[in-house]
């Protein structure tokens, strides 16, 4: 496996809902520290494709070949354990606990006491201060509740959170719809950021100049193909928008 | 409003109600004669035993989002069951563990553990398996549960607990409190640290704020919510085992009422009923604040319907609480 | 748990066979319905195999409802019972008063109503039977004097009263007959605190915060023998010995006469369930085929009765026994659990 593999390589994804095709035969690649936009319109079969990369639905047939190694996930989990994380809009972060809490989810350190497992705060806010610096991000203290800070700083949690644990590959569903213009400036920075580190990001939006902003890459899916994968340089908005509405040029 | 004023202001938040256990406290004893003596603050503790313990489980079946409305009835099995095996008079059977007497102790205690635990499991069963309403789920063990206490007493009543189950309910000399106040208290701080201070309580906390983001980061939200629910009926359990030793005995209608306290204790001790937030010493003064208010109302002598009177306008008073500190954190975010 | 079960059942079906040996030949007269309060205590379960086998023994098929403590509930059973036609109600309130308009339609129906226990003014009915609870309070005060003559020299000193659930008419009235008597001894002070919903460990509560506040109370009088036994602990486990704080309660359950048997308890006025029961059998045939109730003195199972034509129909008030360590293993007392040998006759 060489830096020249592709991150990602999805080969003939056919998925069938009984008679209703939704995926035709899908195949493009994701290479590392591409920035990939996934645009389409709505029932195109975005977020059918999204589901089978990130492990919560399986291919009917095709295959998906992940880091170099054919893959098969049948859970979200399975694909989390490989590096492929979807990251939604209010469903990653529990508003209700801090940073530290969010960041170490489901992940924290512990140390046994009497085979009691003891959450280890300390440790864990000194990691979590380390990543944030790290990667620029800056929120006042890591002890305050997520639900008093704003979506950027939320948005910044998820993703270092991604990277710290070994992330590979994120899908972000309409990453900013619900930021303003100064917090998706900052967004923006920080995919790229993100994928200046080789990690492979897949973005879905509506947003035309968004997608223009930030990907490389365009791949435009209609009636469950492939209608277009396009470089940013060598397109421009008008051509993608006629690709996803499947007027002829 | 900078960070450390916020962090000051959420602390106040979180302790109001221990604020208010002592405003409340020093005001019955100015005001009500006799109040102010060792007796009644033992008798204070003492009494929050049963509704302590019981709202133990409430409270945290609630902060991972759920409800649970059987831990009344749970109670009032497992101190039926204990009445029946341990008392010797009504329709007792008057077990012993002789020749090793004190293991009656250990013995009726686990029974009314796995007693509750078991309905606690089924209750969580249905919940996560069938994905029925919390709701409805304990709303039918409330009232199936009570069924049982019924079908097993026939509507009779066990008494004359035996003694060695008996010293757990009598104070021991020079602290005043019987061994049942203790085990409330250790209970209070072991389930407190369990959900500060462990991943368990984290993940359970976390799951009442956002399922679906616990589930995506890997925690088994399933196994949790099961377990939050055996883990109520478990500690029910030690109530009702708790309040039969107490009454040296078990009626049929042993703890009716009590899911109201247990409920309000919980509410005012700062648990939201939206799940995801509250916390376990909060809940132990708020059963310690009802507990005071109720010896007040005793010692005052206030003729009979002022007390339901004021227990009525606690609730109230709690909820209005539970609302205003919500509009003062969103106030705060 | 299981064993618990089989030996409650094992239990249940041998009192069955041994109430159905007793009452085999009587013949089939129909179907009466008795609606019971709630289950929730030994007096009201108690009545309702009383109910059943005395009026067995006359001839006729009991089939109880139980409300829960629910008047709609009860309204609800009314309504469904009366369309079931059956030879009789016998109803025992959980609502003094709510339950008065499904009384006048089942009589309007025809079908004869008899009040059990919690007695209704306020219509005619059938035929009521009932202890009186003014009475118990009555007798409870005649005791509690006695005890704290002898106790104090004088009718003087403390008194608890732990009453049942303030919104339940039976208990305030056992409050007003007791306050009423006791009205003529100035020197007695009572202080009255209501254990809520009938709940044991309220009334527990009640019981170890007096005895702080009040360290000289000479005497608990409690409404119901299950409220003693949760007053019992707490006086054992303040340290107190059988005897030391006088304790009365009323109403006759099992407990309650284990707890005199134990020294703990010094009186309990007996709400007289047996008797009360028996009444409703030996005048079931004359209330169902609409004959004439004769007022005038009737010995119901030994105690004296008298049945009163009041306002509200023919009237059967039965005296409360005082039950103490002298007569208490006497089987009169319903709550020796032990059914009256001699078969009940209905009235000529």
């Amino acid at each position: 496996m060489t830096e020249t593999t592709p991150l990602l390589q999805l080969d003939n994804i056919v998925k069938n809902y009984g008679a209703i095709e939704a995926l035709r035969g899908i195949s493009f690649d994701i290479a590392r520290g591409e920035v990939l936009a996934l645009l389409g319109d709505n029932g195109a079969g975005k977020s059918t494709l999204v589901k089978i990369i990130s492990g919560g639905l399986e291919a009917t047939s095709g295959r998906i070949v992940f880091d170099g190694i054919e893959r098969n996930f049948t859970s979200p989990a399975e694909a989390k354990a490989a590096g492929i994380e979807t990251v939604y809009q209010d469903l990653s972060l529990c508003t209700n606990v801090d940073v530290v809490a969010n960041f170490f989810m489901g992940r924290e350190i512990v140390k046994r006491f009497l085979g009691v497992p003891i959450l280890q705060e300390r440790e864990m806010q000194t990691v979590v201060e380390k990543a944030m610096a790290n990667a620029g991000t800056r929120i006042p203290s890591m002890r305050t509740n997520v639900e008093h800070l704003s979506g950027g700083q939320r948005q910044a949690i998820e993703l270092n959170r991604f990277v710290h644990w070994g992330g590979k590959l994120v899908l972000l569903d309409e990453p900013f719809a619900a930021l303003g213009v100064e917090q998706t400036r900052r967004g923006l920075d920080m995919i790229k950021r993100i994928a200046a580190q080789g990690i492979g990001v897949v973005i879905i939006t509506h947003i035309m100049a968004q997608a223009f902003q930030v990907a490389d890459r365009m791949v435009v899916i209609r009636q469950g193909k492939v209608a277009g994968n396009v470089e940013r340089a060598k397109t421009s908005p008008d051509e993608v928008v006629r690709m996803i509405t499947g007027e002829s040029l | 409003m900078s960070a450390r004023q916020r962090a000051i202001i959420e602390f106040m938040l979180d302790n109001l109600v221990w604020l208010l256990l002592i405003v409340v406290l020093a005001a019955f004893s100015i005001g009500i004669p006799s109040y102010f003596q060792i007796g009644i603050f033992t008798n204070i503790i003492e009494d929050s035993t049963y509704v302590g313990v019981m709202a133990i489980g409430l409270a945290i079946v609630i902060i991972a989002g759920n409800m649970d409305l059987s831990v009344e009835s749970v109670a009032g099995l497992t101190a039926m069951v204990t009445g029946i095996l341990f008392c010797n008079g009504g329709i007792g059977l008057g077990y012993t563990m002789a020749p090793v007497e004190w293991l009656a102790i250990p013995v009726s205690l686990l029974l009314a553990i796995a007693v509750g635990g078991i309905i606690g499991f089924s209750n969580g069963l249905l919940v996560v398996k069938l994905r029925m309403n919390a709701f409805i789920v304990t709303l039918a063990s409330y009232i199936w549960v009570r069924g049982l206490v019924l079908a097993l007493s026939g509507g009779r009543s066990a008494q004359g607990m035996v003694p060695e189950l008996r010293i757990i309910g009598i104070p021991i000399d020079p602290i005043l409190l019987p061994p049942s106040a203790l085990i409330a208290i250790v209970s209070f701080i072991g389930f407190s640290f369990l959900m500060r201070r462990t991943p368990f309580g984290r993940h359970i906390t976390m799951i009442g704020g956002n399922p679906i983001a616990t589930f995506r980061a890997g925690i088994k939200t399933d196994r949790l919510i099961l377990v939050s629910f055996i883990l109520a009926g478990a500690v029910a359990g030690i109530a009702g085992w708790l309040l039969a030793i107490r009454t040296s005995g078990a009626t049929a209608n042993l703890g009716v009422g009590m899911l109201f306290k247990a409920f309000a204790a919980v509410v005012i001790g700062g648990v939201s009923l939206k799940g995801g937030i509250g916390q376990l010493p909060g809940v132990y003064a708020g059963v310690l604040l009802l507990s005071a208010i109720q010896t007040a109302i005793n010692l005052m002598g206030l003729p009979a319907h002022y007390t339901q009177l004021i227990l009525g306008a606690l609730v109230l008073a709690a909820m209005l609480i539970d609302t205003l500190k919500l509009q003062i954190r969103q106030r705060l975010a | 748990m299981k064993r618990f079960l089989r030996a409650t059942l094992a239990a249940g079906a041998i009192a069955m066979a041994a109430f159905a040996s007793h009452t085999a030949e009587a013949q089939d007269k129909g179907k009466v319905f008795y609606m019971v309060p709630t289950l929730l205590d030994e007096f009201q379960t108690a009545s309702v195999e009383a109910i059943t086998n005395f009026m067995k023994e006359v001839g006729y098929t009991v089939e109880a409802k139980n409300a829960d403590n629910k008047t709609d509930l009860q309204q609800s059973q009314m309504n469904d019972v009366i369309a079931l036609k059956p030879k009789a109600i016998i109803l025992a309130a959980v609502d003094f008063n709510a339950l008065v308009p499904s009384i006048e339609k089942a009589r309007a129906a025809g079908i004869p109503v008899m009040i059990f226990d919690r007695q209704i003014k306020t219509t005619k009915s059938d035929f009521t039977s009932v202890a009186g609870t003014v009475e118990i309070g009555y007798v409870a005060a005649d005791q509690i004097q006695g005890l704290l003559k002898t106790k104090n020299g004088s009718v003087k000193g403390k008194v608890l009263q732990v009453l049942g659930d303030p919104a339940d008419p039976y208990t305030l009235e056992i409050q007003q007959g007791f306050e009423e008597k006791m009205k003529a001894f100035p020197d007695v002070k009572i202080i009255s605190l209501p254990a809520m919903q009938w709940e044991a460990s309220n009334a527990g509560t009640i019981v170890s915060d007096q005895l702080v506040a009040n360290p000289d109370i000479d005497l608990i009088f409690v409404h119901a023998a299950h409220l003693a036994v949760a007053a019992v602990a707490s006086l054992e486990a303040k340290g107190k010995k059988p005897g030391e704080v006088m304790l009365v309660s009323s109403n006759g359950a099992p407990v309650g006469l284990d707890l005199i048997r134990k020294g703990w308890e010094n009186v309990e006025v007996e709400q007289p369930l047996f008797a009360q029961a028996a009444a409703l059998a030996m005048f079931a045939d004359k209330v169902i085929n609409k004959q004439e109730i004769k007022p005038g003195k009737y010995d119901v199972l030994g105690l004296e009765s008298e049945v009163t034509i009041e306002s509200w129909g023919a009237n059967i008030k039965i005296p409360g026994a005082a039950i103490n360590k002298g007569n208490v293993d006497d089987t009169k007392f319903w709550g020796n659990l032990k059914p009256p040998a001699t078969p009940i006759k209905p009235v000529e």
